[in-house]
């Protein structure tokens, strides 16, 4: 079963994504329309996936709707979603000396480095680049992108 | 990801999307929720779905794929 075809995508205006999947479900439960599931993943904008063994009822789910630009060919199966739906925690994946960017909170958009990373709480050091003098803050591990790793970040620094 | 603002908030332990005004989850019973949450996956058979069975849901319902 696992790695069939059943995941089809929905494209939408950009910014509408949740407002159309909600339309879909309303319209799979009052026409009842085979579908086992709908998702809006943040990597994938402009994007709907549809979870259906049927592919056709795509088209019938989705058509007329207000904001859906079409469906796209072909199909995907969970082994191309699952990173998108079940991403790994950014913690595991950090280590020390990345380069990073913040994401939310008062430093956003500041890059840095990290310089110590606390698996039991969930949280990073990071010392901001673009600060005069050493500047650590400790942040969630969840307000934070990787940009690069240790090697790159010694070649690539000067953007 | 677009600026959401749909009148949900998540319970923080089983991700599930309620309307603002309610007070204990009806999946889970528990009282914590917040508003800062993204993604968002529909379950309508959780039996059949692959994405419920990926992220263990086997109520149908909103979810939210990351809630902060």
């Amino acid at each position: 079963m696992a790695g069939k075809v059943r995941f089809f995508a929905v494209r939408t205006t950009i910014g509408q994504e949740y407002n159309v999947s909600l339309l879909m479900e309303e319209r799979a439960k009052a026409s009842k329309i085979e579908v086992h599931s709908l998702a809006v993943v943040s990597g994938l904008r402009g994007i709907v996936i549809v979870e259906t063994d049927i592919p056709h009822v795509v088209h019938r789910l989705s058509y007329g709707i207000k904001h859906v630009k079409g469906v796209i060919r072909g199909g995907m199966n969970i082994d191309d979603i699952i990173k998108f739906i079940a991403p790994r925690p950014v913690i595991e994946m950090v280590k020390v000396d990345d380069l990073v960017e913040i994401t939310s909170g008062p430093f956003i958009g500041m890059k840095g480095r990290v310089v110590q990373i606390d698996k039991s709480r969930g949280e990073v050091k990071v010392e901001i680049a673009e600060a005069a003098y050493p500047l650590p803050i400790t942040i969630n591990a969840e307000y934070i992108k990787i940009i690069g790793r240790k090697e790159e970040t010694e070649s690539g620094v000067e953007t | 990801m677009p600026k959401r603002i749909l009148p949900f908030k998540a319970c923080v332990k089983c991700k599930l999307l309620v309307p603002p005004n309610v007070e204990i989850c009806p999946n889970c019973g528990s009282r914590d929720f917040s508003d800062d949450w993204e993604g968002i996956a529909i379950i309508i058979n959780p039996e059949k779905s692959e994405i419920a069975q990926a992220l263990n849901i086997t109520n149908p319902g909103r979810y939210a794929l990351k809630v902060r």
